[in-house]
Protein backbone atom coordinates (compact mmCIF):
# COMPACT_ATOMS: atom_id res chain seq x y z
CA UNK A 1 0.00 0.00 0.00
CA UNK A 2 2.87 2.34 0.96
CA UNK A 3 4.58 1.46 -2.11
CA UNK A 4 1.04 2.19 -4.44
CA UNK A 5 1.09 5.84 -2.32
CA UNK A 6 4.73 6.62 -3.30
CA UNK A 7 4.30 5.04 -6.97
CA UNK A 8 1.16 7.80 -6.90
CA UNK A 9 2.70 10.79 -5.17
CA UNK A 10 5.55 10.31 -8.17
CA UNK A 11 3.33 10.06 -10.61
CA UNK A 12 1.55 12.99 -9.73
CA UNK A 13 4.61 15.31 -8.70
CA UNK A 14 5.07 14.58 -12.36
CA UNK A 15 2.44 16.12 -13.41
CA UNK A 16 2.61 19.56 -15.11
CA UNK A 17 -0.87 20.96 -13.24
CA UNK A 18 0.75 20.44 -10.23
CA UNK A 19 3.46 23.07 -10.53
CA UNK A 20 1.65 25.26 -12.24
CA UNK A 21 1.70 28.89 -10.88
CA UNK A 22 0.89 32.45 -11.68
CA UNK A 23 4.09 33.33 -13.60
CA UNK A 24 3.40 30.70 -15.88
CA UNK A 25 0.05 32.17 -17.07
CA UNK A 26 1.90 35.26 -17.03
CA UNK A 27 3.97 33.84 -19.41
CA UNK A 28 1.46 32.64 -21.49
CA UNK A 29 -0.32 35.24 -22.11
CA UNK A 30 2.73 37.01 -23.08
CA UNK A 31 3.34 34.09 -25.70
CA UNK A 32 -0.46 34.12 -26.78
CA UNK A 33 0.12 38.03 -27.43
CA UNK A 34 2.87 37.40 -29.87
CA UNK A 35 0.44 34.49 -31.30
CA UNK A 36 -1.96 36.61 -32.02
CA UNK A 37 0.72 39.69 -33.37
CA UNK A 38 1.86 37.16 -36.39
CA UNK A 39 -1.60 35.04 -36.82
CA UNK A 40 -4.41 37.84 -36.63
CA UNK A 41 -2.24 40.70 -37.27
CA UNK A 42 0.37 39.26 -39.86
CA UNK A 43 3.42 41.24 -37.93
CA UNK A 44 6.57 39.59 -38.59
CA UNK A 45 4.80 36.46 -39.02
CA UNK A 46 8.14 34.36 -39.83
CA UNK A 47 9.24 35.22 -36.55
CA UNK A 48 6.86 35.54 -33.62
CA UNK A 49 5.18 32.47 -34.53
CA UNK A 50 8.12 30.70 -33.82
CA UNK A 51 8.81 32.72 -31.00
CA UNK A 52 5.42 33.01 -29.53
CA UNK A 53 4.96 28.71 -30.19
CA UNK A 54 8.72 28.71 -28.07
CA UNK A 55 7.64 30.92 -25.54
CA UNK A 56 4.50 28.60 -24.86
CA UNK A 57 6.37 25.44 -24.80
CA UNK A 58 9.32 26.20 -22.49
CA UNK A 59 6.36 27.76 -20.01
CA UNK A 60 5.04 24.46 -19.54
CA UNK A 61 5.84 23.22 -15.98
CA UNK A 62 8.45 20.36 -16.30
CA UNK A 63 8.68 20.55 -20.10
CA UNK A 64 11.61 18.40 -21.12
CA UNK A 65 13.29 21.09 -23.08
CA UNK A 66 15.39 23.75 -21.89
CA UNK A 67 17.44 21.31 -19.24
CA UNK A 68 21.03 20.44 -20.48
CA UNK A 69 21.06 18.72 -23.97
CA UNK A 70 17.01 18.86 -24.49
CA UNK A 71 15.87 19.68 -27.46
CA UNK A 72 15.27 23.37 -27.51
CA UNK A 73 18.85 23.86 -25.33
CA UNK A 74 20.47 22.37 -28.40
CA UNK A 75 18.90 24.43 -30.56
CA UNK A 76 20.10 27.42 -29.06
CA UNK A 77 23.04 26.28 -27.73
CA UNK A 78 24.82 25.22 -31.04
CA UNK A 79 22.85 27.71 -32.75
CA UNK A 80 22.80 31.34 -30.97
CA UNK A 81 25.13 30.79 -28.43
CA UNK A 82 27.75 29.03 -31.29
CA UNK A 83 26.72 32.64 -33.32
CA UNK A 84 25.31 30.30 -36.24
CA UNK A 85 22.12 31.36 -36.97
CA UNK A 86 22.89 34.89 -36.95
CA UNK A 87 25.88 34.74 -39.34
CA UNK A 88 23.55 32.50 -41.37
CA UNK A 89 20.65 34.74 -41.59
CA UNK A 90 22.64 37.61 -42.79
CA UNK A 91 24.29 35.33 -45.59
CA UNK A 92 20.42 34.72 -46.81
CA UNK A 93 19.80 38.45 -45.54
CA UNK A 94 22.92 39.38 -48.21
CA UNK A 95 21.34 37.30 -50.96
CA UNK A 96 17.86 39.12 -50.55
CA UNK A 97 19.33 42.86 -50.63
CA UNK A 98 19.89 44.81 -53.60
CA UNK A 99 22.30 47.53 -52.55
CA UNK A 100 22.10 48.67 -55.56
CA UNK A 101 19.76 52.19 -54.27
CA UNK A 102 22.59 52.39 -51.83
CA UNK A 103 24.99 52.94 -54.19
CA UNK A 104 23.25 55.13 -55.98
CA UNK A 105 23.00 57.08 -53.63
CA UNK A 106 26.01 57.06 -51.48
CA UNK A 107 24.93 59.73 -49.06
CA UNK A 108 21.97 57.07 -47.38
CA UNK A 109 25.33 56.17 -45.26
CA UNK A 110 25.04 58.94 -43.35
CA UNK A 111 21.09 58.99 -43.15
CA UNK A 112 22.31 55.11 -41.30
CA UNK A 113 24.93 56.36 -39.21
CA UNK A 114 22.38 59.32 -37.81
CA UNK A 115 20.00 56.55 -36.99
CA UNK A 116 22.26 55.07 -34.90
CA UNK A 117 21.69 57.97 -32.21
CA UNK A 118 19.15 56.18 -29.77
CA UNK A 119 21.90 53.33 -29.70
CA UNK A 120 24.59 55.61 -28.02
CA UNK A 121 21.90 57.60 -25.84
CA UNK A 122 20.53 53.89 -24.46
CA UNK A 123 24.02 52.77 -23.93
CA UNK A 124 24.18 55.72 -21.38
CA UNK A 125 20.53 55.47 -20.20
CA UNK A 126 20.71 51.50 -19.96
CA UNK A 127 24.36 52.10 -17.95
CA UNK A 128 23.19 55.15 -15.86
CA UNK A 129 20.32 52.77 -14.72
CA UNK A 130 22.32 50.02 -13.12
CA UNK A 131 23.58 47.96 -15.96
CA UNK A 132 27.02 47.11 -16.67
CA UNK A 133 28.77 48.65 -19.54
CA UNK A 134 28.42 45.35 -21.33
CA UNK A 135 24.88 44.99 -20.95
CA UNK A 136 24.09 48.76 -21.68
CA UNK A 137 26.02 48.37 -25.01
CA UNK A 138 23.39 44.72 -25.71
CA UNK A 139 20.88 46.43 -24.85
CA UNK A 140 21.23 49.49 -26.60
CA UNK A 141 21.67 47.70 -29.92
CA UNK A 142 18.18 46.48 -30.30
CA UNK A 143 17.31 50.21 -31.25
CA UNK A 144 19.59 49.31 -34.78
CA UNK A 145 15.94 46.91 -35.87
CA UNK A 146 18.10 44.42 -36.51
CA UNK A 147 17.53 41.34 -34.91
CA UNK A 148 20.91 39.12 -35.56
CA UNK A 149 23.03 41.57 -35.19
CA UNK A 150 21.38 42.20 -31.74
CA UNK A 151 21.30 38.16 -30.86
CA UNK A 152 24.82 38.67 -32.22
CA UNK A 153 26.29 41.60 -29.86
CA UNK A 154 24.47 40.12 -26.60
CA UNK A 155 25.82 36.96 -26.95
CA UNK A 156 29.35 38.25 -27.10
CA UNK A 157 29.21 40.80 -24.43
CA UNK A 158 26.22 39.62 -22.03
CA UNK A 159 24.74 36.39 -22.47
CA UNK A 160 22.25 36.54 -19.42
CA UNK A 161 20.22 39.04 -21.39
CA UNK A 162 20.08 36.92 -24.76
CA UNK A 163 15.90 36.21 -24.32
CA UNK A 164 14.52 39.91 -23.23
CA UNK A 165 17.05 41.39 -25.75
CA UNK A 166 15.73 39.27 -28.34
CA UNK A 167 11.83 39.32 -27.73
CA UNK A 168 12.64 43.10 -27.46
CA UNK A 169 14.32 43.46 -30.83
CA UNK A 170 12.09 41.39 -32.88
CA UNK A 171 8.63 42.58 -31.26
CA UNK A 172 9.59 46.14 -31.67
CA UNK A 173 10.60 45.30 -35.45
CA UNK A 174 7.30 43.79 -35.77
CA UNK A 175 5.61 46.97 -34.60
CA UNK A 176 7.73 49.04 -37.52
CA UNK A 177 4.30 49.99 -39.03
CA UNK A 178 2.91 51.82 -35.68
CA UNK A 179 6.18 53.31 -34.50
CA UNK A 180 7.53 54.96 -37.34
CA UNK A 181 4.51 57.18 -38.54
CA UNK A 182 3.70 59.31 -35.63
CA UNK A 183 6.97 59.83 -35.59
CA UNK A 184 7.85 60.61 -38.76
CA UNK A 185 4.74 63.24 -38.62
CA UNK A 186 5.50 64.87 -35.64
CA UNK A 187 9.32 65.52 -36.81
CA UNK A 188 8.40 66.92 -40.20
CA UNK A 189 6.07 69.14 -42.21
CA UNK A 190 3.57 68.64 -44.71
CA UNK A 191 5.82 70.14 -47.50
CA UNK A 192 8.99 68.39 -46.32
CA UNK A 193 6.84 64.87 -46.91
CA UNK A 194 5.24 65.55 -50.40
CA UNK A 195 9.47 66.56 -51.47
CA UNK A 196 9.70 64.58 -54.96
CA UNK A 197 13.30 62.41 -55.07
CA UNK A 198 14.53 62.80 -58.44
CA UNK A 199 15.34 59.09 -60.32
CA UNK A 200 18.22 57.27 -59.09
CA UNK A 201 21.37 56.80 -61.37
CA UNK A 202 21.29 53.51 -62.92
CA UNK A 203 23.92 51.25 -61.13
CA UNK A 204 26.30 48.78 -63.47
CA UNK A 205 26.31 44.96 -62.90
CA UNK A 206 30.16 45.35 -62.17
CA UNK A 207 29.51 47.99 -59.38
CA UNK A 208 26.87 45.73 -57.91
CA UNK A 209 29.52 42.58 -58.10
CA UNK A 210 32.20 44.58 -56.95
CA UNK A 211 30.51 46.33 -53.84
CA UNK A 212 30.24 43.08 -51.47
CA UNK A 213 34.56 43.05 -52.37
CA UNK A 214 35.21 46.92 -51.27
CA UNK A 215 32.56 46.88 -48.74
CA UNK A 216 34.49 44.25 -46.55
CA UNK A 217 37.48 45.35 -47.24
CA UNK A 218 36.26 48.85 -46.12
CA UNK A 219 34.76 47.91 -43.05
CA UNK A 220 36.58 44.73 -42.32
CA UNK A 221 40.13 46.62 -42.14
CA UNK A 222 38.45 48.99 -40.09
CA UNK A 223 36.24 47.04 -37.54
CA UNK A 224 37.35 43.41 -37.89
CA UNK A 225 35.07 42.19 -34.95
CA UNK A 226 32.15 42.47 -37.42
CA UNK A 227 33.15 40.80 -40.43
CA UNK A 228 31.75 36.93 -39.21
CA UNK A 229 28.02 39.35 -39.77
CA UNK A 230 29.20 41.38 -42.29
CA UNK A 231 31.35 39.11 -44.43
CA UNK A 232 28.34 36.84 -44.36
CA UNK A 233 26.39 39.21 -46.01
CA UNK A 234 28.78 40.92 -48.32
CA UNK A 235 29.17 36.95 -49.18
CA UNK A 236 25.30 36.84 -49.81
CA UNK A 237 25.31 39.61 -51.76
CA UNK A 238 28.53 38.70 -54.19
CA UNK A 239 26.21 35.02 -54.79
CA UNK A 240 23.62 37.13 -55.76
CA UNK A 241 25.46 39.85 -57.74
CA UNK A 242 27.84 37.23 -59.55
CA UNK A 243 24.87 35.35 -61.26
CA UNK A 244 27.09 32.26 -61.78
CA UNK A 245 25.68 30.28 -58.41
CA UNK A 246 22.24 30.81 -58.87
CA UNK A 247 21.40 27.32 -57.11
CA UNK A 248 23.67 28.57 -54.28
CA UNK A 249 21.61 31.80 -54.25
CA UNK A 250 18.08 30.24 -53.76
CA UNK A 251 19.45 27.85 -51.63
CA UNK A 252 20.79 30.82 -49.13
CA UNK A 253 17.70 32.56 -49.26
CA UNK A 254 14.97 29.82 -49.88
CA UNK A 255 15.57 26.84 -47.62
CA UNK A 256 18.25 27.88 -45.63
CA UNK A 257 17.18 30.82 -44.51
CA UNK A 258 13.40 28.83 -43.79
CA UNK A 259 15.77 27.13 -41.66
CA UNK A 260 17.65 28.49 -39.76
CA UNK A 261 14.78 31.20 -39.29
CA UNK A 262 12.55 28.67 -37.16
CA UNK A 263 15.60 27.59 -35.10
CA UNK A 264 15.94 30.85 -34.58
CA UNK A 265 12.52 31.34 -33.42
CA UNK A 266 11.96 28.93 -30.93
CA UNK A 267 15.17 28.99 -29.38
CA UNK A 268 14.65 32.95 -28.98
CA UNK A 269 11.48 32.10 -27.46
CA UNK A 270 12.71 29.05 -25.70
CA UNK A 271 14.78 31.76 -23.72
CA UNK A 272 11.87 33.11 -22.39
CA UNK A 273 11.32 30.97 -19.46
CA UNK A 274 9.09 32.98 -16.58
CA UNK A 275 12.19 33.25 -14.08
CA UNK A 276 13.99 34.72 -16.91
CA UNK A 277 11.50 37.41 -17.85
CA UNK A 278 9.32 38.23 -15.23
CA UNK A 279 11.96 40.57 -13.38
CA UNK A 280 12.73 44.35 -13.09
CA UNK A 281 15.34 43.81 -15.80
CA UNK A 282 13.82 42.52 -18.13
CA UNK A 283 10.74 45.20 -18.39
CA UNK A 284 13.54 47.88 -18.11
CA UNK A 285 15.10 46.58 -21.09
CA UNK A 286 11.42 46.62 -22.92
CA UNK A 287 11.13 50.01 -21.88
CA UNK A 288 14.72 51.35 -22.97
CA UNK A 289 14.06 49.32 -26.25
CA UNK A 290 10.75 51.22 -26.98
CA UNK A 291 13.34 54.39 -26.14
CA UNK A 292 15.83 53.58 -28.28
CA UNK A 293 13.25 52.56 -31.21
CA UNK A 294 11.88 56.10 -31.20
CA UNK A 295 15.50 58.18 -30.96
CA UNK A 296 16.63 55.62 -33.87
CA UNK A 297 13.69 56.36 -35.70
CA UNK A 298 14.33 60.32 -34.86
CA UNK A 299 17.85 60.53 -35.41
CA UNK A 300 17.64 59.00 -39.02
CA UNK A 301 14.38 61.81 -39.70
CA UNK A 302 16.52 63.86 -38.39
CA UNK A 303 19.57 63.52 -40.08
CA UNK A 304 18.01 63.87 -43.54
CA UNK A 305 16.56 67.36 -42.64
CA UNK A 306 20.25 68.33 -41.41
CA UNK A 307 21.49 66.96 -44.69
CA UNK A 308 18.50 69.23 -46.64
CA UNK A 309 20.42 72.28 -45.15
CA UNK A 310 23.43 71.55 -46.98
CA UNK A 311 22.47 69.27 -50.36
CA UNK A 312 21.23 70.74 -53.38
CA UNK A 313 19.03 68.32 -54.12
CA UNK A 314 16.67 67.99 -51.30
CA UNK A 315 15.64 64.45 -49.92
CA UNK A 316 12.29 63.70 -48.62
CA UNK A 317 12.99 63.18 -44.54
CA UNK A 318 10.78 60.04 -44.58
CA UNK A 319 13.23 57.86 -45.90
CA UNK A 320 15.49 58.84 -42.89
CA UNK A 321 12.79 56.92 -40.64
CA UNK A 322 14.57 53.74 -42.90
CA UNK A 323 17.59 53.96 -41.41
CA UNK A 324 16.57 51.34 -38.41
CA UNK A 325 17.51 48.19 -40.48
CA UNK A 326 14.13 46.71 -40.44
CA UNK A 327 14.76 45.30 -44.12
CA UNK A 328 12.85 45.80 -46.26
CA UNK A 329 9.81 46.85 -43.46
CA UNK A 330 10.92 50.30 -42.79
CA UNK A 331 10.79 51.27 -46.60
CA UNK A 332 7.79 49.97 -46.96
CA UNK A 333 6.23 52.23 -44.49
CA UNK A 334 8.04 55.13 -45.90
CA UNK A 335 6.99 54.15 -48.82
CA UNK A 336 2.95 53.86 -48.07
CA UNK A 337 3.74 57.34 -45.74
CA UNK A 338 4.88 59.19 -49.02
CA UNK A 339 2.47 57.94 -51.39
CA UNK A 340 -0.29 59.01 -48.56
CA UNK A 341 1.44 62.49 -48.82
CA UNK A 342 1.16 62.60 -52.58
CA UNK A 343 0.58 60.02 -54.48
CA UNK A 344 2.69 60.29 -57.51
CA UNK A 345 5.73 60.06 -55.01
CA UNK A 346 7.62 56.43 -54.87
CA UNK A 347 9.88 56.80 -51.94
CA UNK A 348 10.59 52.91 -51.75
CA UNK A 349 13.72 52.88 -53.65
CA UNK A 350 15.11 55.71 -51.88
CA UNK A 351 13.97 54.72 -48.79
CA UNK A 352 15.90 50.92 -49.62
CA UNK A 353 19.41 53.13 -49.45
CA UNK A 354 19.36 54.13 -45.93
CA UNK A 355 18.15 50.84 -44.86
CA UNK A 356 20.69 48.88 -46.53
CA UNK A 357 22.89 51.58 -45.02
CA UNK A 358 21.52 51.25 -41.66
CA UNK A 359 22.12 47.18 -41.57
CA UNK A 360 25.83 48.21 -42.53
CA UNK A 361 25.39 51.56 -39.45
CA UNK A 362 24.03 48.83 -36.93
CA UNK A 363 26.62 46.29 -37.87
CA UNK A 364 29.89 49.10 -37.12
CA UNK A 365 28.13 49.81 -34.07
CA UNK A 366 27.80 46.73 -32.83
CA UNK A 367 31.92 46.40 -33.90
CA UNK A 368 32.62 49.17 -32.37
CA UNK A 369 30.90 47.91 -28.92
CA UNK A 370 32.70 44.57 -29.22
CA UNK A 371 35.85 46.07 -29.93
CA UNK A 372 35.50 47.97 -26.64
CA UNK A 373 33.83 45.77 -24.59
CA UNK A 374 34.94 41.88 -25.13
CA UNK B 1 16.64 61.16 -4.59
CA UNK B 2 20.09 62.30 -3.48
CA UNK B 3 21.33 59.01 -3.35
CA UNK B 4 20.21 58.30 -6.95
CA UNK B 5 21.46 61.38 -7.98
CA UNK B 6 24.65 60.41 -6.66
CA UNK B 7 25.02 57.11 -7.59
CA UNK B 8 24.10 58.42 -11.38
CA UNK B 9 26.89 61.06 -11.49
CA UNK B 10 29.36 58.66 -10.09
CA UNK B 11 28.85 56.06 -12.59
CA UNK B 12 28.81 59.39 -15.37
CA UNK B 13 31.79 60.00 -14.00
CA UNK B 14 33.35 56.93 -15.26
CA UNK B 15 35.94 58.13 -18.50
CA UNK B 16 35.36 55.12 -19.90
CA UNK B 17 31.71 55.86 -20.24
CA UNK B 18 31.39 59.33 -22.13
CA UNK B 19 34.20 59.34 -23.53
CA UNK B 20 33.81 55.91 -24.88
CA UNK B 21 30.13 56.60 -26.26
CA UNK B 22 31.38 59.37 -28.07
CA UNK B 23 34.10 57.74 -29.54
CA UNK B 24 31.86 55.05 -30.69
CA UNK B 25 29.11 57.30 -32.26
CA UNK B 26 31.44 58.97 -34.11
CA UNK B 27 33.21 56.03 -34.96
CA UNK B 28 30.21 54.84 -36.59
CA UNK B 29 30.20 58.05 -38.63
CA UNK B 30 33.35 57.78 -39.43
CA UNK B 31 33.68 54.35 -40.55
CA UNK B 32 30.23 55.23 -42.34
CA UNK B 33 31.65 58.32 -44.21
CA UNK B 34 35.00 56.62 -44.90
CA UNK B 35 32.55 53.65 -46.81
CA UNK B 36 30.77 56.41 -48.63
CA UNK B 37 33.39 58.26 -50.17
CA UNK B 38 34.68 54.54 -51.40
CA UNK B 39 31.00 54.23 -52.76
CA UNK B 40 31.16 57.82 -54.20
CA UNK B 41 34.96 57.14 -55.92
CA UNK B 42 33.79 53.78 -57.37
CA UNK B 43 30.83 55.08 -58.47
CA UNK B 44 32.37 57.91 -60.43
CA UNK B 45 34.71 55.41 -61.77
CA UNK B 46 32.36 52.88 -63.03
CA UNK B 47 30.49 55.43 -64.71
CA UNK B 48 33.25 56.91 -66.36
CA UNK B 49 34.09 53.57 -67.81
CA UNK B 50 30.91 52.71 -69.19
CA UNK B 51 30.79 55.78 -70.53
CA UNK B 52 33.65 55.33 -72.66
CA UNK B 53 32.54 52.06 -73.33
CA UNK B 54 29.01 53.24 -74.28
CA UNK B 55 30.71 55.84 -76.97
CA UNK B 56 33.66 53.41 -78.38
CA UNK B 57 30.30 51.01 -78.93
CA UNK B 58 27.65 53.98 -80.62
CA UNK B 59 30.81 54.89 -82.69
CA UNK B 60 31.54 51.47 -83.82
CA UNK B 61 27.95 51.02 -84.60
CA UNK B 62 27.65 55.15 -86.47
CA UNK B 63 30.26 52.89 -88.79
CA UNK B 64 29.23 49.95 -89.89
CA UNK B 65 25.38 50.49 -89.70
CA UNK B 66 23.05 51.57 -92.67
CA UNK B 67 21.45 54.63 -91.94
CA UNK B 68 18.33 54.50 -89.54
CA UNK B 69 14.29 54.88 -90.66
CA UNK B 70 12.51 57.13 -89.04
CA UNK B 71 8.93 57.02 -88.15
CA UNK B 72 8.17 59.77 -90.85
CA UNK B 73 10.00 57.63 -93.52
CA UNK B 74 7.02 55.24 -93.07
CA UNK B 75 3.43 55.28 -94.52
CA UNK B 76 1.70 55.24 -91.43
CA UNK B 77 -1.83 53.21 -93.27
CA UNK B 78 0.27 50.55 -94.29
CA UNK B 79 0.37 49.39 -90.19
CA UNK B 80 -3.32 50.82 -89.42
CA UNK B 81 -4.15 47.94 -91.59
CA UNK B 82 -7.80 46.56 -89.99
CA UNK B 83 -8.57 43.00 -89.31
CA UNK B 84 -10.63 42.46 -92.82
CA UNK B 85 -7.98 44.53 -94.95
CA UNK B 86 -6.40 43.22 -97.99
CA UNK B 87 -2.73 43.64 -96.46
CA UNK B 88 -0.86 40.61 -95.37
CA UNK B 89 0.19 40.25 -91.43
CA UNK B 90 3.39 39.87 -92.74
CA UNK B 91 3.96 43.33 -94.06
CA UNK B 92 2.30 44.96 -91.60
CA UNK B 93 5.40 43.59 -88.89
CA UNK B 94 7.67 44.25 -91.44
CA UNK B 95 6.24 47.67 -91.66
CA UNK B 96 6.03 48.00 -87.95
CA UNK B 97 9.40 46.74 -87.60
CA UNK B 98 10.93 49.78 -89.18
CA UNK B 99 8.84 51.79 -87.52
CA UNK B 100 9.26 50.91 -84.05
CA UNK B 101 11.48 53.09 -81.33
CA UNK B 102 14.49 50.58 -80.64
CA UNK B 103 13.38 51.56 -76.66
CA UNK B 104 10.22 49.75 -76.90
CA UNK B 105 11.81 46.47 -79.04
CA UNK B 106 14.71 46.45 -75.60
CA UNK B 107 11.80 46.84 -73.24
CA UNK B 108 10.19 43.72 -74.71
CA UNK B 109 12.72 42.11 -74.97
CA UNK B 110 13.53 42.62 -70.95
CA UNK B 111 10.21 41.76 -70.19
CA UNK B 112 10.21 38.36 -72.01
CA UNK B 113 13.54 37.48 -70.68
CA UNK B 114 11.98 38.11 -66.96
CA UNK B 115 8.85 35.83 -68.03
CA UNK B 116 11.01 33.23 -69.29
CA UNK B 117 13.22 33.74 -65.55
CA UNK B 118 9.98 33.65 -63.63
CA UNK B 119 8.93 30.61 -65.02
CA UNK B 120 11.66 29.10 -64.15
CA UNK B 121 13.20 28.20 -67.56
CA UNK B 122 16.63 30.37 -67.79
CA UNK B 123 18.45 27.50 -66.05
CA UNK B 124 17.46 25.08 -68.01
CA UNK B 125 17.60 27.00 -71.44
CA UNK B 126 21.44 28.59 -69.80
CA UNK B 127 22.11 24.73 -69.59
CA UNK B 128 20.91 23.50 -72.92
CA UNK B 129 22.47 26.49 -74.73
CA UNK B 130 26.12 25.92 -72.38
CA UNK B 131 26.26 29.70 -71.30
CA UNK B 132 24.80 31.75 -68.73
CA UNK B 133 21.78 33.99 -69.83
CA UNK B 134 23.01 33.94 -73.60
CA UNK B 135 19.72 36.18 -74.20
CA UNK B 136 20.97 39.15 -71.96
CA UNK B 137 23.92 39.98 -74.88
CA UNK B 138 23.16 42.48 -77.00
CA UNK B 139 22.57 41.45 -80.26
CA UNK B 140 22.05 37.58 -80.09
CA UNK B 141 19.09 35.33 -81.66
CA UNK B 142 17.47 35.43 -78.51
CA UNK B 143 16.87 39.39 -78.29
CA UNK B 144 15.96 39.40 -82.30
CA UNK B 145 13.51 36.47 -81.34
CA UNK B 146 12.26 39.05 -78.07
CA UNK B 147 12.12 41.86 -80.50
CA UNK B 148 10.07 40.19 -83.18
CA UNK B 149 8.00 38.46 -81.18
CA UNK B 150 6.81 42.06 -79.39
CA UNK B 151 6.57 43.69 -82.39
CA UNK B 152 4.56 41.35 -83.78
CA UNK B 153 2.19 41.55 -81.21
CA UNK B 154 2.29 45.58 -80.63
CA UNK B 155 1.00 45.46 -84.24
CA UNK B 156 -2.11 42.77 -84.12
CA UNK B 157 -3.36 44.82 -80.74
CA UNK B 158 -2.66 48.15 -82.77
CA UNK B 159 -4.43 47.03 -85.88
CA UNK B 160 -7.17 45.78 -83.38
CA UNK B 161 -7.71 48.75 -81.60
CA UNK B 162 -8.10 50.99 -84.29
CA UNK B 163 -11.40 51.42 -85.82
CA UNK B 164 -12.13 50.95 -89.72
CA UNK B 165 -11.43 52.76 -92.10
CA UNK B 166 -9.28 54.97 -90.49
Amino acid sequence: MEALEKLLASVVDRMGIIHLDWRYIVMWMVAFFFLYLAVKKKYEPLLLLPIGFGIFLVNLPLAPLMGDHELFWIFHHYGVEWEVIPCVIFLGLGVMTDFGPMLANPKSLIIGAGAQLGVFVTFLGTYVCGFSLPEAASVAIIGGADGPTTIYLTNALAPQLIGPNALAAYSYMAMVPLILPPIIRALTTKEERVIEMKQLRHVSRREKVLFPIIGTIAIGLMIPDILPLLGMLMFGNFMRESGVVRRLSQTAQGELMNIVTIFLGVSVGAAMDAANFLNPRSLLIFGFGMFDFILCTMGGVLMVKLMNLFIKEKMNPIIGAAGLSAVPMASRVCQDMGAKENPGNFLLMHAMGPNVAGVIGTAAAAGLMIAMFK
Amino acid sequence: MEQIWNQVMERLSNPEVLFGLAVRFFGVFIVLIIVMIVLYFTGWLFQRLEKKAEEETSAADKGSSPPKSTPTDTPTGAVRASPGSEVPDEVAVAVALAMVPEEVAVAVALALTEAVEERGLAPRLAAQAGVSAAWEEPGTAWRLVGRQEGLFRKTCLRRDITPKGE
